[in-house]
């Protein structure tokens, strides 16, 4: 008996041995994806947060002089006498047009892709492949050439007006370029599959039985998708919004195709300050800014629906 | 159940149901009838595939029968949509909502049907202490066992009071032991509550030990419709007679009718005297006999029909003598074992058959 103990124990401790090495083992599989997170992530942020506060050189570039004078205009700019202190109006309004803009986007995507993913996931197996497989079709072509054909639809002489004035409907071309709709337009259309994907992931896991469920316990439809459907794809919704709101509120390309300068968003704004105003660390601080809000609402978004969660239980 | 018929809970009228189109179309249901009464426990015995499920869904208000008629007491509530129904609806896999906890589970139906807050809160801890889970009001769902898991959605579907609660085979994924368990508490908790079930299973012999009345189905056929006594001591044919418990069938012909017996002689010559319950009694029929009904003596004894032991299967409390009579049929009976141990009889044995007065029953296919 007592021998056999002992071979046990030992048998268990050669077993704790190979699972701790298995969990080294496992932790250096991941060192590459780590280094290139290092590298393409971490040391550039810090990069920008020294220049943020930096002065600026006079051809772009910095000067190694410590300052906050940065920072100071991201919110704040100088009066036209240089004596009396301001918000910055255009980068307060860049900056609320981009988060609305965002949270628009989300909204619309939810819309949008919900009954898509939804129809997708109910579709027999070998069906919804050939679904998914033409939702990501838009990935195959380049982002500028898809963004550049919207535009060619909606500009002044575009298709959509062209066709409107021959068909009679308006007189003069409408202005569809270079509005926040024409960003939100593009946007919805670029993002709709980060959406897509991640909710039907999750309601392809969905017991539709629950739904059966539901209705024998007096549920109508409506409550049926608010008690039961929505909590379930609850994981997919915030995957798919925080996709498609962190991808938004980054954008560069869309906003400024469709937008222009009358509706930038905060990437135009950044870039603008790297390039032509040549302004290095304006344009670090604006784009730890970004980073910030991001994750702010990240969190606000997460704790909400966490919240919500626990309500229901 | 002497005197004036009670009001039915539920009956189904002329039920029919196709499933599919052309060549993939498959009768579930072929004008199935069933009166089911208040306070009732009420089965609906089958094998697979025979239409029992589809028959509770329409009850649920799953589906919608091609023709035929649902009611509930006098209203028709066939095209009734299931959540304005008053009937719940006990799943096989249970169907609990995983994102609530096991009250939260319990409280939908109330919830949806707009009771007030305190109402809610006082049935749910009724319910939850009714299928013996009080304890477990805040834990997950998916921290529970099977077994508890049936508990919750009993509850949950007993918890808004229905006319009807059905039953969709919902101890099927449960091992043998907790079944057995469970069919007491499935018992008791129809008992306790005097709602009439309606309950789904392939199983005969849950069937048997849980009914008041049991529904024979079979490939979308209503076969047979009575009480676990009559259903097993009566069967109506064939395959009521072989699906519940075993039964031997034997070839013969009417030879003379007494009363509600016949004596039929069979092909090896020999004469058994048979209930003729419903059969007509004429011309070639089929009895069957329940091995527990035959008896074995000596070879010889007068007034049996000799006989040879092909096999004997031991099994505990039984024993299973498979026995070919002299002018050919084959048979089975199963004979308790004595405490002293060992078959009395085994293989190459030579013995007399006797069947037990009123065993052969006469069947109507």
């Amino acid at each position: 008996m007592a021998t056999m103990e002992t071979s046990a124990s030992s048998a268990s401790n050669h077993e704790a041995l190979a699972n701790s090495r298995r969990t080294r083992n496992s932790w250096l599989l991941s060192l590459p994806a780590v280094l290139l997170l290092l590298i393409g992530a971490s040391g550039p942020l810090l990069v920008l947060l020294v220049c943020s506060f930096l002065e600026p050189g006079d051809y772009g570039g910095v000067i190694w002089k410590p300052g906050i004078e940065a920072w100071f205009k991201t919110i704040f700019s100088d009066g036209i006498g240089g004596d009396a202190i301001q918000l910055a109006d255009a980068h307060l309004l860049i900056f609320w047009r981009s988060v609305k803009v965002s949270l628009l986007t989300v909204l619309v995507t939810f819309a949008l892709g919900f009954p898509t993913a939804y129809f997708i996931a109910t579709r027999p197996r070998p069906q919804r492949t050939v679904w998914l497989f033409l939702i990501t079709i838009p990935f195959w072509s380049s982002l500028l050439i898809r963004t550049i054909a919207i535009l060619e639809m909606i500009r002044g002489e575009g298709v959509i007006n062209t066709l409107a004035i021959w068909i009679g409907f308006i007189d003069q071309p409408m202005q569809m370029l270079h509005t926040e709709g024409a960003v939100l337009l593009g946007m919805a259309y670029v993002y709709l599959p980060l959406m897509v994907l991640p909710l039907h992931a999750s309601i392809e896991r969905f017991d539709f039985r629950l739904l059966e469920a539901g209705y024998d316990l007096y549920a109508n439809r409506w409550q049926v998708f608010r008690r039961i459907v929505l909590p379930l794809a609850g994981p997919g919704i915030v995957a798919g919004s925080i996709l498609v709101f962190v991808s938004s509120l980054g954008a560069y390309v869309t906003p400024r195709v469709l937008g222009g300068d009358e509706s930038a968003m905060i990437a135009s704004l950044i870039g603008y300050q790297f390039s032509q105003a040549e302004n290095w660390p304006l344009g670090a601080a604006l784009a730890i800014l970004l980073l910030a809000a991001v994750a702010i609402v990240l969190v606000i978004f997460i704790r909400t629906l966490c919240a919500e969660r626990a309500d229901d239980r | 159940m002497a005197g004036k018929q009670p009001a039915t809970a539920i009956e189904a009228r002329g039920i029919s149901k196709v499933f599919g189109s052309g060549q993939n179309e498959t009768r579930a249901l072929d004008d199935v009838s069933m009166q089911i009464r208040p306070n009732e426990f009420f089965t609906l015995l089958g094998p697979s595939g025979c239409g029992k499920t589809t028959l509770l869904r329409m009850v649920a208000g799953f589906e919608v029968p091609n023709s035929g008629a649902v009611f509930l007491g006098d209203e028709d509530i066939t095209g009734t949509p299931p959540n304005r129904r008053p009937v719940n609806t006990v799943f096989q896999n249970h169907a609990l909502f995983p994102h609530l906890s096991v009250a939260r589970n319990v409280a939908f139906g109330l919830e949806m049907l707009g009771k007030p807050r305190k109402e809610i809160s006082d049935t749910v801890a009724r319910m939850l202490a009714l299928v013996r889970m009080e304890q477990f009001a805040n834990q997950a769902t998916n921290q529970i066992s099977k077994s508890q898991k049936l508990r919750v959605a009993l509850a949950r579907a007993l918890a808004p009071r229905p006319e009807a609660l059905l039953l969709d085979e919902p101890l099927i994924a449960l091992d043998h032991k907790l079944r057995k368990e469970m069919q007491l508490e499935l018992k008791r908790l129809q008992a306790e509550t005097g709602i009439a079930f309606v309950f789904a299973t392939q199983d005969q012999q849950e069937a048997l030990t849980m009914s008041d009345r049991i529904a024979v189905m079979n490939a979308g056929h209503m076969i047979q419709i009575g009480s676990p006594e009559d259903i097993y001591s009566r069967p109506s044919g064939r395959f009521v007679a072989s699906f519940i418990g075993e039964s031997n069938f034997f070839e013969g012909t009417v030879q003379s009718v007494k009363g509600d017996v016949a004596d039929i002689r069979m092909p090896s010559g020999h004469i058994v005297t048979a209930r003729l319950g419903a059969a007509k009694p004429e011309g070639s029929v089929t009895f069957a006999v329940r091995p527990e009904h035959v008896r074995l003596e000596q070879f010889g004894v007068a007034g049996t029909m000799p006989a040879k032991v092909t096999q004997a299967v031991y099994s505990g409390t039984d024993t299973h003598c498979h026995l070919e009579l002299d002018g050919g049929e084959r048979l089975v009976a199963r004979l308790q074992n004595a405490a002293s141990g060992g078959p009395a009889y085994d293989k190459g044995m030579r013995a007399g058959v006797r069947f037990d007065e009123g065993a052969a029953h006469v069947l109507a296919d």
